[in-house]
């Protein structure tokens, strides 16, 4: 409806349906627990930094792309690091979660995986960085 | 020209070029890990200067609400589909996308 | 022709490269200039929106955003493990 802006008769009958329909299905994928999602408020909270580290993130990729352009070599490079939150409960399944979507949403660095039998998170990094508060209070330990 | 008008034009010229300078870094590296993180320079910096072209020009309307939407939605998105691309590119490379010592890679040191 | 207009050109622009990135290079390299290229699509269609002064272009945008994150993890998944 907030997208349509017509509220019609038949435009609310429709919106009731298609709302119905969502509510219905989102019942049933939590009566069956597929997902398994519970993090911490000061985990969310650490999304307000993410655009510190974008900003960071885009100037060195920009500049990785003018140091190509003119012959230069660049150090991008895999890193692997220690990760403590292994287990299958829904609060380490949540710092997981967040932790790949945090540290591959600025340009910087990309979470490949994360090796839950050994412990170790794989990240590519353009511009070799310092450990980030972020990683840090997401269980990556360097 | 108004106030407004540079500023939209501001916007919209640093939104144009980095995307322009995103996409032919896809064609510039060599490296597929390296192009990857260019998707995240479109999604986050040239979508916000969007965004904020779009604010100044419309003001806090049903096309900013869209574009705010578009913008989350790229943001999350895209971060969900450069870690799949990259883990499928381990896969192929290496059959397994968890690092060898063979590789040599920093940090590497043996298992807990 | 308005800034929105030249905007919308300059990143119309940007499918020539994404179009090379496709055509060159193995299966996940023509894959980032697949994904590249609905990002930007994306775009254009919000910077047309507003090009035209026609808003239907904000709902075009937002349903390709959604419609390319689906391509891009499809394609993920089958290379990854089936082709």
């Amino acid at each position: 409806m907030a997208f349509v802006s017509n509220p019609t008769k038949d435009e609310l009958l429709i919106g009731l349906v298609a709302a119905l329909i969502g509510a219905i299905a989102d019942w049933d994928v939590k009566r069956e627990k597929y997902f398994k999602f519970e993090p911490k408020a000061s985990w969310l909270m650490l999304g307000l930094l993410l655009p510190w580290y974008v900003v960071k993130g885009s100037l060195g990729t920009l500049k990785a792309f003018f140091l190509r352009l003119s012959g230069g070599k660049l150090a991008s490079t895999f890193k692997v690091s220690h990760y403590d939150a292994l287990a299958s409960d829904p609060r380490s399944a949540a710092k997981r979660a967040l932790a790949t979507a945090y540290l591959t949403i600025p340009p910087n660095s990309i979470i490949v995986g994360i090796d839950k039998e050994r412990g170790r998170v794989l990240t590519h990094q353009m511009v070799p960085a310092l450990p980030t508060l972020i990683e840090r209070k997401l269980g990556v330990q360097s | 020209m108004k106030a407004a008008d540079i500023a939209v034009a501001v916007l919209l010229g640093i939104a144009v070029l980095t995307t322009m300078i995103s996409c032919w870094a896809l064609v510039l590296f060599r490296d597929k890990f390296q192009r990857m993180h260019y998707l995240s320079v479109v999604t986050t910096v040239s979508t916000f200067s969007l965004l904020l072209a779009v604010v100044v020009k419309e003001g806090w309307g049903q096309a900013t609400l869209k574009t705010i939407l578009v913008f989350f939605v790229l943001l999350l998105v895209n971060a969900v589909v450069t870690h799949a691309t990259a883990r499928a590119a381990r896969v192929r490379q290496y059959g397994n996308w968890v690092p060898t010592p063979e590789e040599h890679i920093s940090g590497a040191d043996g298992d807990r | 022709m308005n800034l929105w207009l030249w905007a919308a050109i300059g990143m119309l622009m940007c499918a020539i490269p994404c179009g090379i990135a496709s055509f060159r290079g193995e299966a996940i390299e023509r894959l980032l200039g697949l994904e590249m290229m609905g990002v930007v699509t994306t775009m254009f269609l919000l910077v047309m929106a507003e090009a035209e002064g026609n808003p239907n272009f904000y709902d075009i945008g937002l349903t390709m955003s959604l419609l390319a994150f689906g391509a891009g993890i499809v394609f993920t998944r089958f290379l990854e493990r089936w082709l």
